[in-house]
């Protein structure tokens, strides 16, 4: 079974990649490239906040917006152009089709998340030609980004395994929206009164938690990330994303395929 | 045969997602999140309404709940740390400006730290 | 032990806005198909074909009804390795070249990495693509598409061989080629199942046929048979535009193309026809028994206009 889930991931990175997704690193570049002259006109201390704000909020919002839009076309575009009868003709389950979908889609997010990392070191060895304890620091922020992609991928598989790639997408940036604002959303459930109380709450806990995975502020400002919260956002991200799996396996697996 | 692996995968289903539920009550309890860094990540009124592009009522009621914890949670904790309480409020009014219950509390908000801190 | 056994599976879809609406797709179905036959699957467009297909490949579920393939139930996975399937008008992953493509579906049927260099350059070859193994497939035609799709059926020496429609959207060459290959794979033991409503090629290559329309099986039964019912037509070719009137008074049905003219009438008027045309000095080009073919059959027995290629 494993294997056949690897060749399903690896035909999935592979068919990503050569339809140029990879190709957002270079606007990514691009933008560092021209961000570069803004931050000869300011002081260092704000040129390292400034470049490690950027970054990161330019690596989430990129990683998310590929998560969410070929996410989606994993299971759509594969049903509307019929690539999938041969392979679940074959002795494939419908499961590790989904599985293998999503770690080819998490490895390609994996390959470009690194990439760009990359590219940040070496645009801030360039400014502060040197390297502090605090940009390890910034690893951590990016390995929370990544946790984020991998939620979102689950969850874009999720929709798409139902419901027409239009309606996948709204689904998906909704629950991106919701979750980034989780936090304030688990504290309105808490200050609500009355029956609805324990709705809010349930929904409050059932979009994605993207708010604790949030640290690209405190990074900048070379605020010390516990370890505890390292190994917590880790964990409720594998489940949650397993538990997008699950749920996108069980409905995937009764879907009668035009 | 099916069957059993439907009720298999609902049932991790049901543990993943309890599994997510646990762990996001222990982060909050620790309270591992949500510094006042995170809460104001962007310090200036005009930019964040600027950004909240033509949502800024819906903003200055988010910001305002985090007024709220804020306050609750410092309070609770009889902290002197009231250095976002101000910079909070600025924006959620500039926001909102007719948010009135802003004004009110805040007066109110304001006035109990400068008592405590007098009162030390 | 027979190769495909269909027990009464039946499709019924949900339509219309709020779903209450029911759609029928397939009545029950029963069929059997034996091991090393080529077996043909014909109607018209809409008649249950592809359905039927896809459920016995499991890409939907069956409102009612079982199946058995090779003996084992047909949602068993391990029956999925010992059969092929092309589905209609096949697309293929547009990034990848034969060689992968082949490649990749051969890890998922299960085949050795050893296995698949060997199988994979012969395979290309004997499709006629051995020269495109490095092209991606976004930049393949029709035909070649079709062909890719064979190789991908036959890959893993299925015992039995599904194709929706293999012929579709190829030209004269093509279809002789996958004719010929059918044949090929039919010499090698294996059992093969295909739909189509070419009837000229059903009636080359197939032992027996299945008939299906608005998702009935109308007949079942050996070509041969089928088609040496009588008919009872004649048909006759000759020069001399001058005899029509004469032959339509007789009840034939005249084509004129020129001076050639070509009547079908009933056989029992034959002999009278061949004499007015005599009266009329005409030249006799030809007179040949109509029907006894498939396509007569399936006129008679269905009256929808059907595909006539020879």
């Amino acid at each position: 079974m494993s294997s056949r889930i690897r060749a399903i991931a690896f035909n999935t990175f592979r068919e990503t990649v050569r339809d140029r997704v990879l190709y957002n690193l270079v606007f990514f570049a691009l933008l560092l490239v021209t961000m570069a002259p803004l931050f000869g006109q300011i002081s260092i201390g704000v040129q390292r906040v400034l470049l490690v704000n950027l970054s990161l909020s330019a690596i989430s919002i990129f990683g998310t917006v590929i998560s969410i839009f070929v996410g989606i076309s994993l299971v759509s575009k594969e049903i509307e152009k019929r690539t999938l009868y041969p392979v679940l003709s074959r002795p494939v389950g419908r499961g590790e089709f989904i599985v293998g979908k999503y770690f080819g889609l998490s490895g390609t997010l994996l390959v470009n998340t690194a990439a760009m990392a990359l590219g940040f070191y070496l645009a801030l060895f360039l400014m502060t030609r040197d390297f502090t304890r605090a940009d390890a620091n910034v690893l951590i922020a990016i390995y929370f980004i990544f946790l984020e992609f991998i939620i979102i991928i689950g969850l874009a598989l999720l929709f798409s395994s139902f419901s027409t790639p239009l309606f996948s997408a709204l689904f998906a940036l909704s629950m991106f929206i919701a979750g980034t604002f989780a936090g304030d959303l688990r504290t309105f459930a808490e200050i609500t009164h009355g029956p609805q109380k324990w709705l809010a709450i349930a929904t409050s806990y059932l979009i994605p938690n993207l708010t604790s995975l949030n640290v690209i502020t405190r990074v900048s400002h070379d605020q010390f990330i516990p370890r505890a919260l390292v190994a917590y956002n880790t964990l409720y991200a594998m489940f949650y994303a397993a538990a997008t799996i699950c749920a996108a396996l069980l409905i995937f697996s009764r879907r009668d395929l035009k | 045969m099916r069957r059993r692996a439907t009720v298999f995968s609902a049932c991790v289903l049901l543990i993943c997602f309890l599994g997510s539920f646990f762990t996001l009550r222990r982060i909050e309890r620790a309270n591992l999140s949500n510094s006042m860094e995170d809460v104001l990540f962007i310090s200036s009124p005009q930019f964040v309404k600027r950004a909240s592009l033509g949502y800024s009522g819906l903003l200055a009621d988010i910001y305002w709940m985090r007024v709220v914890q804020y306050f609750g949670r410092k309070h609770l904790r009889d902290s002197m740390e009231y250095k976002a309480l101000a910079p909070l409020l600025d924006i959620t009014t500039t926001l909102d400006p007719n948010l009135v219950v802003a004004y009110e509390w805040g007066s109110t908000f304001s006035r109990s730290t400068s008592t405590q801190r007098r009162r030390r | 032990m027979l190769a495909v056994e269909i027990l009464g599976l039946e499709k019924t879809y949900a339509a219309g806005f709020w779903r209450k609406k029911q759609k029928l797709a397939l009545r029950p179905l029963h069929l059997e198909v034996k091991q090393g036959e080529v077996f043909g699957f014909l109607g018209p467009n809409g008649a249950g074909k592809t359905t039927t297909l896809k459920l016995l490949m499991g890409l939907i579920c069956p409102t009612v009804g079982t199946a058995r393939i090779l003996g084992q139930d047909w949602r068993d996975p391990a029956v999925r390795a010992r059969i092929g399937f092309l589905p209609e008008q096949p697309y293929f992953y547009d990034h990848l070249t034969p060689i992968e493509l082949l490649d990749y579906y051969g890890t998922l049927s299960g085949l050795s990495p050893a296995d698949r260099k060997l199988r994979i350059p012969k395979l290309l070859e004997r499709v006629g693509l051995a020269e495109q193994g490095r092209v991606q497939l976004r930049k393949f035609s029709k035909g070649m598409l079709q062909r890719v799709g064979i190789a991908q059926a036959v890959l893993h020496e299925p015992e039995v061989v599904f194709l929706d429609e293999p012929m579709s959207g190829l030209d004269p060459i093509g279809r002789r080629e996958v004719r010929d290959f059918i044949q090929a794979l039919n010499d090698e033991g294996k059992t093969v199942f295909f739909s189509t409503h070419i009837l000229s090629d059903a009636e080359a290559l197939c032992d027996r046929v299945a008939i299906l329309n608005r998702g009935e099986l109308r007949s079942v039964g050996v070509v041969a048979e089928l088609v040496s019912q009588k008919s009872n037509r004649v048909e006759i070719v000759w020069q001399g535009k001058s005899a029509v009137p004469a032959i339509q008074s007789l009840g034939g049905s005249c084509h004129v193309a020129g001076e050639t003219v070509r009547a079908v009438l009933d056989e029992s008027q034959l002999q009278a026809a061949l004499d007015a045309l005599k009266n009329q000095r005409v030249r006799l080009i030809s007179v040949n028994p109509m029907g006894g073919s498939l396509e007569e059959y399936f006129l008679q027995n269905l009256g929808e206009a059907v595909e006539v290629r020879s």
